[in-house]
């Protein structure tokens, strides 16, 4: 459903939208009989079934960070010097003859179809995706604290109460806003209503920790439900820099200094503590490899966002930084 | 293209589906309905899906 949310958003809003990929197994020779092999690759796909929209979250904060590595390159002045005495590879990246790829033609259709979106996007998608969430987390919040107080024996945990709030299933809601965030930034109520909400969003979910304890737990999926604990982080992160950037590119990130300053002072400080621990060496829990390199390069990404608008802004914004 | 009138009927139904026959890219074909329904009705099919996930 996060992922229908998504792909529709995108296609609405005119943007390509990913190929959802058809497992293909490299070792076709030793592949097990035809309803088995189905059998367990349909459970390898369930679990795998966010990948296109966490590559394409990554993708739109790959995207942020390097329009802004581009922008702040033409105020270093040695970096300037250096791009004019380069000859060779300066020109050939000037003049690089790329192929358009077909499937990010936009059509006559769906040309008409961003005005329709930007209209939408606020009133039917985003605020109601964030609404939902809130409801839900206060729902699962409250009723456990009261099964917490009238159990003696630690608490009943109901089956479904920690569904959503899950490691793996919060990640993919996260990168699902991402795609939502993205494609609503030309919407009018972008600046005043839907960066304020989503931060705010950003930094509870990037800060707390909503997962039912599995310390104690003998189930041998708690392992893996921890490898997945990282990958809320950085995808927090990455939201946080895509609602930074749409903010720098339309106003320089005005309206957010000025009119929502404490949330930004939050996130100021939420994105100082992540990159802190971070290059002091303390790794998280869940965290190695491919999904470390993201989040150090969300983390890295997010500082760079926030030194872009406090620079301008921090004067105008009477908060202490 | 699925009238707006229809389009949280179709969206449920498209929900609530089962793959009792072995369909092959059964889940693949619904996520496709589901992308289009909320491209062409979004005003009514976006909610819905909000709401019931």
């Amino acid at each position: 459903m996060l992922n229908a949310l998504a792909l529709g958003a995108r296609e609405l809003a005119g943007l390509p939208t990913p190929q959802i990929p058809k497992y293909q197994a490299s070792f076709t020779s030793k592949r097990l009989p035809a309803p088995a092999h189905r059998r367990y690759l349909t459970l390898e796909d369930e679990a795998d079934a966010g990948a296109p929209i966490r590559s394409l979250a990554a993708d739109l904060s790959s995207q942020a960070i390097e329009a802004g590595r581009a922008s702040l390159e033409d105020k270093v002045p040695e970096i300037v010097r250096e791009r004019q005495l380069t000859i060779s590879s300066g020109q050939r990246s000037r003049h690089r003859i790329v192929e358009v790829d077909p499937s990010k033609r936009i059509s006559v259709l769906n040309a008409e179809k961003p005005t329709t979106f930007k209209q939408l996007a606020a009133e039917y998608f985003v605020i109601p995706f964030i609404s939902r969430f809130w409801d839900y987390l206060n729902e699962s919040l409250g009723r456990e604290e009261r099964a917490l107080r009238s159990s003696r024996s630690g608490g009943y945990r109901a089956a479904g109460t920690g569904m959503i709030l899950s490691p793996l299933v919060l990640s993919h809601f996260v990168n699902t806003m991402s795609v939502l965030i993205h494609a609503s930034r030309h919407s009018p109520a972008f600046l005043s209503v839907i960066t304020p909400a989503a931060l705010e969003l950003c930094v509870t979910l990037g800060t707390r920790r909503f997962s039912p304890d599995t310390s104690t737990s003998t189930d041998p999926f708690a392992t893996e439900e921890s490898r997945h604990a990282a990958s809320v982080l950085s995808a927090s992160l990455e939201l946080a820099i895509v609602i930074l950037d749409a903010s720098i590119e339309l106003d320089r990130g005005r309206t957010l200094a000025l009119e929502h300053g404490a949330t930004l002072s939050a996130v100021m400080m939420w994105g100082k503590k992540a990159f802190n621990t971070l290059e002091g060496g303390i790794q998280l829990e869940g965290i190695g490899g491919e999904e470390e390199m993201r989040l150090r390069r969300a983390s890295a990404g997010l500082i760079l966002k926030l030194e872009d608008i406090s620079g301008r802004w921090t004067q105008a914004m009477l908060m202490p930084y | 293209m699925a009238s707006e009138e229809n389009a949280v009927d179709l969206t449920c139904t498209i929900m609530g589906l089962q793959n009792n026959y072995d369909i092959e890219d059964f889940d693949k074909y619904v996520l496709e309905a589901l992308t289009a329904l909320v491209a062409c009705s979004p005003r009514k099919a976006a909610p819905y899906v909000i709401c019931k996930n």
